[in-house]
């Protein structure tokens, strides 16, 4: 999905998905809160709760360096 | 750089998801990604800090696969974009060199492997062999935990 960054940036923010393991995992779920900027103990009720719109907004609340890797917020 | 091979390890000294160990992943001699791992419900999970990448395996080398296809897969993720948004731009634009390095090194490693005629063992960037060119290069100052390097 793509947002407009609240520095006014327009920010892509993917989401990887693997069909191994077929069980989800911590680190998947921990991977896709970090890239949204959640908590890890909110994400199952963003997914069972929001809708793309909803998500959209959350994201637009953070800077484009806050939706970006690590490494790359300190470039 | 340290090549791939497993090493019998306790789980118990290895990074936790708090606490990770950084590192670099290359393959031959080129650098491809920083990143950093830990152990996490029996699986060892490698992160990129560049990238939006992630892998896991249940061993080290597993992981260290599935992270190399995971990157390259990004790529192409990026590269076929019909309408990238800026940072996928320049997320792009600090891989790409690094592939191209990896083809070269690549054709490099194949002709030196056609120049000793090693017949039916051929260089490949195939990570699934046991010719494996993946490396990963610990950077951080907790170095001695890195579970399946020799």
């Amino acid at each position: 999905m793509v947002v407009e960054s609240s520095d006014g940036h327009r920010v892509g923010v993917s989401v990887q998905l693997d069909t191994h393991p077929k069980e989800t995992r911590p680190y998947a779920l921990g991977q896709i809160a970090r890239q949204w900027c959640l908590e890890p103990d909110q994400l199952t009720q963003v997914l069972d709760s929001w809708g793309p719109d909803d998500l959209l907004a959350h994201l637009a609340r953070f800077t484009k360096a806050e939706l970006m890797p690590p490494t790359y917020r300190q470039r | 750089m340290d090549s791939v091979q497993e090493r019998t390890q306790s789980t118990s000294a290895l990074p936790t998801r708090e606490h990770p160990e950084p590192g670099v992943y290359g393959i031959f001699d080129v650098e491809i990604a920083r990143g950093e791992y830990w152990f996490e419900d029996g699986e060892y999970v490698i992160r990129s800090t560049e990238f939006d990448v992630i892998a896991a395996g249940p061993t080290f080398a597993e992981a260290l696969s599935n992270f190399g296809d995971n990157v390259i897969a990004f790529a192409v993720y990026l590269a076929e974009l019909a309408d990238p948004a800026e940072n996928e731009v320049e997320m792009l634009g600090l891989l790409a060199p690094r592939l191209v390095r990896l083809m070269r090194s690549a054709k490099r490693a194949e002709s030196r492997a056609r120049r000793r005629r090693l017949l039916g063992v051929t260089v490949t960037l195939s990570r699934r062999r046991g010719d494996d060119a993946s490396r990963w290069h610990r950077s951080g100052p907790h170095n001695s935990s890195l579970p399946s390097l020799a």
